[in-house]
């Protein structure tokens, strides 16, 4: 199994059209896997016309206090991590949904045993499939839930089988630095950076290639250099910033081709697979699976 | 009034629109603090020009982790159990902690019977204050790499820009959300008035923008929207306002020059005041701030 991180920093950059893509060119070699972990806005369904076959709900611990067995000693309130536990002047104890983590230390802590499992959903996980050889999983986090890096922590330690069974697995990521995408890239063979032209492009993607520095193995990664050839735009400097460190560099056009297959739904890989958008991805998947 | 520009989905121009109203209200109306609220990916002060004067930037110490001391550990593997977050796994007998995924929760220093598990505060990050070469104050919220706990960051980088604000006599906070619905998006509209969705005509921001807003109704945020690159080829669109079910402030059209003033580090309307797009930016804002924040 090889696993391919697409990440790349800022948003909008071009990260669920690379991983669809790439994805679906993997697939015409061996079965893959697509795992979409920008489970704050999901998209890669968008991109691609896969039939989801199973809905899951991913759900995470609540305390729920058996009023006659509790002694009020507080002891739930004073270890919870979150001041997700309140108690009262008159010894009632208030519970916020909102800020619970879930680690279940109240129950731990509890002398009586008056904390019984309760469960609250976070998000699903969707399961689907394209063609024969590439299937496809989505995390989505429910709107109002905060964390969304436990959601990907879950949705790649709760699938670590059935990774296993696939040749590629490509992981469309979270835009962002942060610990969500960590976890992400820390499990990954391949990382597939992908950036635009501009300022900003650049200035995120510095953060997060300081980021992969904090891999301990030795990553393979690869710079797509999205939108190439926008007005104005710096891709001098985004080549500069991957010679420095020794990256291949591969360059997309812009193209109006890649707003119509999203509004057709389907993989500009399938639709014009001669165009010259089509031919940088094709390199891409050389370049991954080589 | 505390106003926060989001999307939902990235890149659909939410630091475009926010370093622009920044610098239409700061040159046109009255004096305003900008909040940089994307913490894992912050580029609002670039957007405003880069730093003119550096006002202050403290580190903030908001996570905690787990260490074990081995010197103690019995190798039970009790705190294994104990873990929710798969943040401890075996390595030749021994437990160890994986540090991003540890949430400071303590469950499995609780259960540890040799009592060898004790927590630290880890630096997760800064926040720092400048006034921008365009003459607008900006508190920037920057997550260190890897860092967990990034809506702690943009709640304390908000209580500094309010107190900026006091300083500076400003009425107005505008603060540039992160991609996304998650933690530091909930911490930006905790507390604000109102939320400007920048909306993009493709599907993927559209269903962004509607989990957006369903946050933004939870907590209770005045929302509208904005529709950016509307003459997007082949974009389909019809009516926003039906879709999303909020006031759509204006259309935004898309023109070189938007890259081009990233480039020279203006915000559009400095860099081109007299442009299409940024004569659209000018009627939106002006709207809003007549319209909606009087």
């Amino acid at each position: 199994m090889k696993a391919i991180a697409v990440a790349g920093g800022k948003g909008g950059t071009g990260k669920t059209f690379v991983a669809v893509n790439l994805a679906r060119l993997l697939s015409s070699r061996d079965k893959t896997l697509l795992v979409d972990a920008d489970v704050e806005n999901p998209s890669t369904l968008f991109a691609l016309p896969a039939e989801v076959k199973e809905v899951k709900q991913v759900e995470s611990f609540k305390p729920l206090i058996d009023e006659a067995k509790c002694s009020k000693c507080g002891l739930c309130v004073k270890n919870c991590p979150e001041h997700a536990l309140v108690m009262l002047v008159d010894k009632r104890i208030l519970y916020f949904e909102d800020l619970c983590s879930g680690c279940e230390v109240c129950k731990l802590v509890c002398p009586s045993s008056a904390v019984n499992r309760g469960l609250r959903v976070e998000g699903l996980f969707k399961y689907g499939s394209y063609g024969e050889s590439l299937d496809v999983v989505v995390g989505e986090l429910k709107p109002g839930i905060r964390r969304s890096g436990f959601m990907i922590t879950r949705l790649i330690e709760e699938h670590r089988g059935l990774f296993e069974k696939y040749s590629y697995v490509v992981v469309d990521s979270p835009p962002g630095s942060g610990v969500g995408l960590l976890s992400v890239v820390k499990e990954a063979d391949v990382v597939v950076a992908v950036s635009e032209p501009t300022p900003l492009g650049l200035n995120d993607l510095k953060k997060f290639l300081t980021l992969l520095e904090r891999v301990e193995k030795r990553l393979k990664v690869i710079l797509v250099v999205n939108k190439h050839g926008l007005p104005g735009g710096l891709e001098r400097d985004l080549e500069e910033e991957a010679s420095k460190r020794g990256l291949p560099v591969i360059a997309i056009p812009y193209s109006e081709l890649v707003v119509k297959s999203y509004v057709e739904r389907r993989p500009i890989v399938d639709l014009h697979p001669e165009s010259q958008v089509s031919k940088g991805l094709v390199e891409v998947a050389k370049l991954v699976s080589s | 009034m505390e106003i926060v520009v989001a999307s939902g989905k990235g890149g659909t121009g939410k630091t475009f629109v926010a370093a622009n109203l920044a610098y239409y209200m700061k040159t046109s109306v009255e004096p305003v603090v900008a909040v940089d609220a994307d913490a894992e990916a912050p580029d609002l002060l670039l957007t405003l020009g880069g730093s003119g004067e550096e006002l202050f930037e403290k580190p903030v110490s908001a996570s905690r982790k787990a260490s074990i001391d081995y010197n103690k550990c019995t190798q039970c593997l009790k705190c294994l159990d104990a873990c929710r977050f798969y943040a401890l796994r075996v390595i030749e007998g021994k437990p160890f902690v994986i540090e991003e995924y540890c949430e400071g929760c303590n469950a499995c220093g609780i259960v540890c019977p040799a009592n060898c598990i004790s927590l630290y505060v880890k630096e997760t990050g800064i926040v720092r204050a400048d006034v921008s070469r365009s003459g607008v104050p900006v508190v920037t919220a920057d997550l260190d790499v890897g860092g967990r706990n990034s809506g702690e960051l943009v709640f304390l980088a908000k209580s500094e820009a309010y107190a900026l604000s006091r300083e500076l006599k400003a009425k107005h906070v505008v603060v540039d959300a992160a991609a996304g619905i998650g933690c530091p998006v909930i911490s930006s509209l905790a507390g604000a008035h109102v939320l400007i969705t920048v909306v993009e005509p493709t599907p993927p921001s559209i269903s962004g923008a509607k989990r957006l807003l369903e946050v933004a109704e939870k907590m209770r945020v005045k929302p509208f929207a904005v529709l950016n690159k509307f003459d997007m080829p082949s974009s389909r669109i019809d009516d926003l306002t039906e879709e999303l079910g909020v006031e759509v402030l204006g259309k935004i059209p898309y023109h070189r020059s938007v890259v081009e003033a990233y480039v020279n580090m203006k915000p559009l309307l400095a860099y081109a005041p007299d442009g299409e797009v940024s004569k659209r930016l000018k009627e939106i804002f002006n709207y809003f701030v007549e319209s909606v924040l009087r």
